[in-house]
């Protein structure tokens, strides 16, 4: 898909996002909503160097989206394979947002707890 | 100033999906159809420089119009007064939406492929200098231009329809 191509399509991902926020839909929604904007803008972000200022916003939009999506893990993956290429200061605004996703962690993720149960069964 | 057709939003900035064109143009005229009509006069103040224009829609059927969320459509009918103001002033355009943490709304390009960040807000009845501070703030702050690029504010007004643009 062509730069343009997904510059129209973030750029209605996004207002959709915006929109669905405002109009106080449900939370899964707008997580979905912003899961779309986070892979788009993770699609971009593979067109642009991340010296570009467009190819910095990708890499901070797809973390970002990511974050309020509430896909912890996917920001960490996410600011792991840009850290290598960003300056300095997209790589403190990446971290910002790893830490922030580490501080809503204990708040919103599900814990899963293993647990086994036993049956004796008559031989 | 030539008048603002808002039914050209999407020939003017191209890159708009056409469905949000089509949406962001149905709210405006919503917008202002709830005091004006088409061919209503616009104030208009470009940093330090006063002008008039005319404004000119498809008188949409406010079918519907309840379930919209009305400072949602307010705002967006800003973004599509401001998108038309800023072209024909300065011959930017539209090139993608920003996300909220950017600090602006829009990534737009002027006729020497210069990056424009865009804060747009809107109003219907209140005081448009407080909110264009707020918003010349807010977007100075914004690092989606790049060095060198501009960084601007738009507030529009529905009441007695008016439009402020500064840059940061």
């Amino acid at each position: 898909m062509s730069l343009d191509d997904l510059y129209q399509r973030v750029s209605a991902a996004i207002l959709n996002a915006d929109r669905l926020e405002d109009e106080g839909a449900s939370r899964t929604k707008v997580r979905f909503a912003k899961l779309s904007v986070s892979f788009l803008e993770q699609e971009i972000a593979e067109l642009l160097p991340a010296s570009d200022p467009e190819g910095a916003i990708a890499r901070r939009g797809a973390v970002r989206a990511a974050l309020e999506a509430g896909v912890h893990a996917r920001v960490r993956e996410l600011v792991e394979s840009y850290l290598d290429e960003a300056d300095a200061e997209l790589a403190a605004e990446l971290n910002a947002l790893v830490a922030q996703a580490d501080d809503e962690l204990p708040a919103r993720d599900v814990r899963v707890v293993p647990a086994a149960t036993y049956q004796i069964h008559a031989a | 100033m030539r008048r603002l057709e808002l039914e050209r939003l999407r020939e003017i900035h191209p890159q708009l999906p056409e469905t949000t064109a089509a949406e962001l143009v149905f709210r405006a005229a919503l917008a202002l159809q709830r005091r004006h009509l088409a061919g209503v006069n616009m104030g208009i103040r470009l940093v330090t420089m006063g002008l008039h224009t005319s404004l000119d829609w498809t008188f949409r059927a406010p079918a519907g119009d309840a379930m919209l969320d009305r400072h949602r459509v307010t705002e967006d009918g800003a973004e599509v007064l401001a998108l038309l103001l800023v072209n024909v002033a300065f011959g930017w355009v539209a090139r993608r939406r920003l996300q909220r943490g950017e600090c602006a709304d829009w990534l737009l390009r002027d006729a020497d492929d210069r990056r424009i960040a865009l804060e747009i807000s809107g109003t219907d009845n209140s005081d448009v200098e407080v909110r264009l501070r707020e918003k010349v703030a807010q977007v100075s702050k914004s690092k989606a231009a790049g060095t060198g690029g501009t960084k601007a504010a738009c507030v529009v007004r529905f009441e007695e329809p008016l439009a402020l643009l500064a840059t940061a």
